[in-house]
């Protein structure tokens, strides 16, 4: 009896959850078909290009696009849809467009996810950011608009500088459209300039190393000092190891300035050690928050005047401006690695879903975005006269304390932020001084190089996470056996697969520089 | 006899009091942090005693109150038509679960174990509920989905099956019951402890609710309480964990939410109607109810 | 006897047919559990899939096991994270449990009603704190100048690094678990004491069996399903973690990690910098559910040979 039984109990489950998965596979709505990019060079009748204005303008046909964009939710947000629309450069091409952005505290990254996966309305995304754009663009969410930039929207690809579409390269194909940014970087620290005079401090020529001054003021002041919070210490890995590292994908495989054919850990070397033996010696003077553990947050300290210790940031020398305009505090800059050219600090990128209807419109619509001041100005700031002044030719939000939470852009999130106005406070020359900051910067001999990680994904999951168990810790001078424990740590990373993620990696990067 | 009784009650009674104690000391740490000053907090951290008092932080919250109107009819409809739901659906099937005498029922219990222990995952979910069911900015999906509870049937039947005797049952039968009037007339006024029980659980469960809507609501007037607190607490969380890498707007914003004070009156606000609706849940379950029951 | 194929057949549609309304009754419930449940099981596949946007889930490239390789690369690793899954599982289950049913009965034993339900009102608001609020109060205490070590201080006692010493936080952590949960998880057994029929207890008076004599030998082997259903139903979710408590309450400090890191909290730190992590959430998710599936039904088999009434089917 129990046998019958359990064998009518099988083929009745059996069928029902056949029955039901076959109903979800047929669910799927089909992907539009992609074909190779050159289909999709479609000859539109007289295409109005900015840079072609020879050609003969011919009515094109009216398009809508939903446009996914990675801020907050303002509330203005028809408003400016509403003007945006109203501009001439976007009748001119017939392109009407929704702004969809997502409410404060939503996840982006989740949200667009699932909206691609379900084939939703999305035609483009812009500020698209970091780790999760590269994966989204790796796994055929965006379009390849290689072509298109190549043949008929050159001064598209032309704003940007040739090594800054290394990121967005997968086999030879684009699939987004990095914002331009600062080309180089350098780790600083923000200290009060009242502190500075008060305790007459040389703020020049320090690496991260050399703090220790600068500590004991801050301490003797009654302020904190480094305001990172225990998982933040890590930056302080990032401004030593830029000194003399370049970061080959994660700091486990790089290469040094000296010697830019090896592949070495940074976790073995010497400047690590360095930089923990101090922190320990800090920590262990009280120079670092003895709290460092359990301290959930320095937002306190950061707002207080009388409180703030170091704030750090990392970015080019101007953001020593827009730092002081956003906290309206007068504040000196205290930079701790050296200036460093870099690609990967256009992280914001511009993209194309495959289940647009007409990829040329826009990538011509981002054109706009990326050579046309009018477009980008107020895609960025809003509306003038409501969201911001013109003062000087630069942007004033005096009058507009809430403008933040009206329309909440970035400037350096979306197109080309050198058509932009530049907010209050820049130096004269603006961003014409990003062009030479490039030209100083140090530029690392391995520009260029992508360390392709689809063979060893699983190793670096697990060495990733070793690394997360160590370097905080580390970082912040608990540790009191430091030597041993990095040892331990190294062993670790060995263990969970580092040596193969080595050999990986030298070997792309002897093939990369015997192309060269 | 009666003094042995009662001298098992001092000591039962200390205990619950110290354990009520320690229960209750942190929430009204958590009601008096939300009425503590900024200053404070940065000075003295959490504290019984904050320095000075200040209702920035509710003032803050009260900031998107042109929404909570709206936000409390969702809720409250999502709350009970989703509770009154599930109790129905799920009782009716666990009821007919715990009939012994029906051949169907192992091939049930399976059908259901197997949905407990596997799942297709969110994306899935998404895909289906969006494209093939259509619910996307529906306010059916806040509801139907969880009208029928696993768990719940399972905790049901093995109620039913512990406390409702068969003889019960054959003397309803014996008197010419149908299996429909057993159940509303006999089976359910019989449940009530575990329903309102149950019940307690799956209404908080739908006031509490967040992640369904902002999955799948995208009509602010369509947002329920929960969804409105919880963007504003992430949002909060977000700038404090990304303090490094702030917009010039985003670290305006710091600068001015009262962040700790803020978060704790959120926290008030949402356990504050919990703490009023329970008791009226509770009358069924502390015991006070005689069952009536067969002699013989 | 012989049950020929047709006279079984027989047998089933004629229990079909004089229980009828009964499925009548489950029909809700079973359209709502496959429409949401059985349907969109289809996405498990996704653990052994590489998901391309483009292809949709179907048509995305097959990997087999890759997705989870990165959990096992190092034995250590890999061992710790178990042992402390499952050991955390053991050890909740058994002392919250024992917690749950004592509350239970010591609330339905106290003469004092008012006060018991006062009491019991103010247990269960702890599970609606959350845990951001919980971590701060939990650093408020175990913090170096926390009340702790301030009460040790006082006391003559060396200060206790809590947050770099592993060995004291299985304890710690069980406590927050047991002042979060035990409030509300007593309710459900407070509804099953409430359900009990009074006459045995009454019997029983009559007998002249004491406070302690009818709580062991009537009312716990009454609670006993109640118990049973609620160990059997989370055995389902044994390789499932708290994040809230391991990651956050613990503040994912690296030190810590022999006594505090279990595989949602593995799993969350490899892919805390982002990337697709369809394929490896459905992999892990599916590792969770193949090993909770597999403990359900042995542990079931075994109360199955005990006492056939307690069995989860």
């Amino acid at each position: 009896m129990r046998k019958r039984s359990n064998k009518l109990i099988a083929v009745l489950l059996a069928a029902t959850i056949i029955g039901g998965a076959m109903t979800g596979c047929g669910s799927n709505v089909e992907p539009k078909p992609t074909e190779p990019s050159s289909s999709e060079v479609k000859e539109t009748p007289g295409s109005v290009e900015p840079s072609s204005s020879e050609e003969v303008e011919e009515s094109l046909d009216p398009v809508h696009f939903v446009v996914w964009i990675a801020q907050a939710a303002g509330s203005d947000d028809k408003i400016v849809e509403k003007a945006f629309n109203e501009l001439e450069e976007l009748k001119e091409l017939n392109v009407t467009v929704e702004f969809k952005t997502t409410p404060a505290g939503d996840k982006f990254d989740q949200k667009l996810d699932l909206a691609l996966a379900a084939k939703e309305d999305v035609d483009i995304v812009l500020g698209d950011f970091g780790a999760n754009a590269y994966a989204r663009m790796r796994n055929g969410a965006y379009a390849d608009i290689s072509e298109l930039l190549d043949t008929k929207y050159t001064s598209l690809r032309d704003t940007l500088l040739p090594d800054h579409w290394t990121n967005v390269t997968i086999d030879g194909g684009i699939y987004g459209v990095p914002s331009y940014k600062e080309s180089s970087t350098h780790a600083m620290f923000l200290v009060q300039q009242s502190v500075v005079d008060k305790y007459n401090l040389d703020l020049s020529n320090r690496t991260v190393l050399d703090l220790t001054d600068v500590l004991e003021a801050l301490k003797d002041d009654g302020r904190a000092t480094f305001m990172l919070k225990y998982s933040a210490m890590s930056y302080l890995r990032d401004a030593m190891a830029e000194i003399n590292h370049i970061k080959l994908n994660r700091w486990i495989t790089s290469a040094t300035y000296e010697d830019p054919r090896t592949v070495v850990n940074f976790y073995e070397t010497d400047d690590w050690k360095e930089l923990c033996l101090q922190t320990r010696e800090w920590y262990e003077n009280g120079l670092i928050a003895s709290d460092i553990l359990t301290k959930e947050n320095f937002t306190a300290e950061t707002n207080d005047e009388n409180l703030c210790g170091l704030i750090y940031t990392q970015g080019d020398y101007l953001s020593l401006y827009a730092q002081k305009a956003a906290r309206g505090m007068d504040l000196a800059e205290l930079q701790i690695s050296p200036d460093n050219y870099t690609v990967a600090g256009n992280n914001y990128n511009a993209c194309v879903t495959t289940t647009c209807d007409d990829i040329d419109r826009a990538v011509a619509f981002i054109e706009l975005l990326f050579t046309n001041s009018n477009v980008k100005n107020m895609i960025t700031y809003g509306i003038e006269g409501m969201h911001y002044d013109l003062v000087n030719g630069q942007v004033d939000w005096t009058n507009y304390p809430d403008h933040a939470t009206a329309w909440a852009t970035s400037n350096t999130k979306i197109g080309n932020v050198l058509i932009s106005y530049p907010p209050v406070g820049y130096p004269e020359e603006g961003y014409a001084l990003y062009a030479e900051y490039a030209k100083t910067a140090r530029k690392s001999p391995t520009t260029g190089f992508v360390l392709d990680t689809s063979n060893i994904t699983n190793e670096i999951n697990a060495v990733k996470a070793v690394e997360i168990e160590y370097v905080n810790m580390l970082a912040c001078g608990v540790v009191e056996d430091v030597e041993a424990t990095i040892a331990e740590m190294n062993q670790k990373m060995y263990d969970n697969g580092l040596q193969t993620i080595i050999d990986e990696a030298q070997k792309q990067l002897d093939a990369w520089w015997a192309a060269k | 006899m009666m003094n042995k009784i009662k001298s098992n009650q001092p000591i039962l009674t200390i205990v619950l009091g110290i354990l009520t104690l320690v229960a209750v000391l942190p929430l009204v740490l958590i009601v008096i942090v939300s009425f503590s000053s900024t200053e404070s907090i940065s000075l003295n951290g959490f504290t019984f005693f904050p320095s000075s008092w200040s209702l920035e932080g509710w003032q803050y919250v009260s900031k998107y109150s042109g929404q909570i109107v709206q936000s409390y009819i969702i809720t409250i409809y999502e709350t009970v038509v989703g509770t009154i739901l599930m109790l129905l659906i799920t009782s009716m099937f666990a009821y007919a679960l715990s009939r012994s005498n029906w051949m169907l029922t192992p091939f049930l219990s399976i059908f259901l174990l197997i949905t407990m222990l596997f799942s297709g995952g969110m994306v899935s979910q998404y895909i289906i509920r969006t494209n093939v069911y259509h619910l996307k900015d529906n306010l059916l999906v806040l509801v139907i989905p969880g009208a029928m509870s696993v768990y719940n049937c399972l905790i049901m039947r093995t109620f039913i099956k512990s406390n409702v005797p068969e003889s019960l049952i054959d003397a309803a039968k014996m008197d010419g019951a149908g299996e429909m009037y057993l159940y509303f007339k006999v089976i359910l006024p019989l449940m009530k402890p575990c329903l309102a029980a149950l019940g307690f659980m799956a209404a908080v469960g739908h006031w509490n609710e967040w992640q369904t809507s902002m999955l799948y609501i995208s009509d602010p007037d369509k947002a329920s309480l929960q969804l409105l607190l919880m963007r504003i607490e992430n949002s909060m969380q977000y700038l404090q964990n990304n303090m490094e890498n702030l917009s010039i707007a985003e670290i305006k914003a710091l600068q001015t939410a009262p962040s700790d004070s803020m978060r704790m009156a959120i926290l008030c606000i949402t356990m504050g109607p919990i703490l009023i609706a329970y008791p009226f849940f509770q009358k069924y379950f502390v015991k006070g109810i005689t069952v009536g029951s067969v002699k013989g | 006897m012989n049950y020929t194929r047709s006279m079984r057949i027989k047998a089933f549609g004629e229990n079909m047919w004089k229980n009828k309304a009964l499925l009548l009754l489950i029909l809700p419930g079973f359209v709502l559990i496959v429409l949401f449940s059985y349907i969109p099981m289809g996405g498990l596949v996704l653990a052994f899939k590489e998901f391309n946007y483009t292809k949709g889930i179907w048509k995305s490239d097959w990997v087999g096991f890759d997705n989870i390789k990165f959990l096992f690369m190092s034995g250590d690793t890999a061992w710790r994270m178990i042992r402390n899954t499952i050991g955390y599982y053991v050890l909740f289950r058994v002392v919250g449990t024992i917690a749950n049913v004592s509350l239970a009965i010591a609330l339905n034993e106290c003469r004092h009603k008012y006060f018991a339900k006062f009491s019991q009102t103010i247990m269960i608001m702890p599970t609606f704190i959350s845990f951001i609020a919980i971590s701060f109060i939990v650093s408020g205490l175990l913090a170096d100048n926390g009340y702790v070590n301030n009460i040790l201080q006082s006391l003559g006692f060396e200060k206790i690094q809590f947050y770099i010493e592993p060995k004291y936080w299985p304890a710690i952590l069980t406590l927050v678990h047991v002042w979060k949960e035990t409030g509300y998880g007593s309710v459900i057994y407070l509804s099953a004491l409430a359900g009990m029929d009074q006459e045995m207890f009454e019997a029983a008076d009559i007998d002249g069996a004491n406070r302690w004599q009818k709580i062991r030998y009537l009312t716990l082997p009454m609670l006993s399903s109640t118990i049973a259903i609620m160990t059997l139903l989370s055995l389902g979710n044994m390789m499932h973690s708290s994040t809230g408590l391991f990651y956050q309450v613990t503040r994912n400090i690296g030190a810590l990690y022999p006594a505090t890191q279990t595989l949602d909290t593995y799993v969350l730190n490899a892919l805390s910098e982002g990337g697709s992590t369809f394929g490896i959430t459905a992999g892990v998710t599916f590792i969770q559910s193949v090993v909770g599936c597999f403990m359900t039904v042995v542990v079931n088999l075994i109360v199955r040979k005990i006492s056939p009434e307690h069995s989860l089917f």
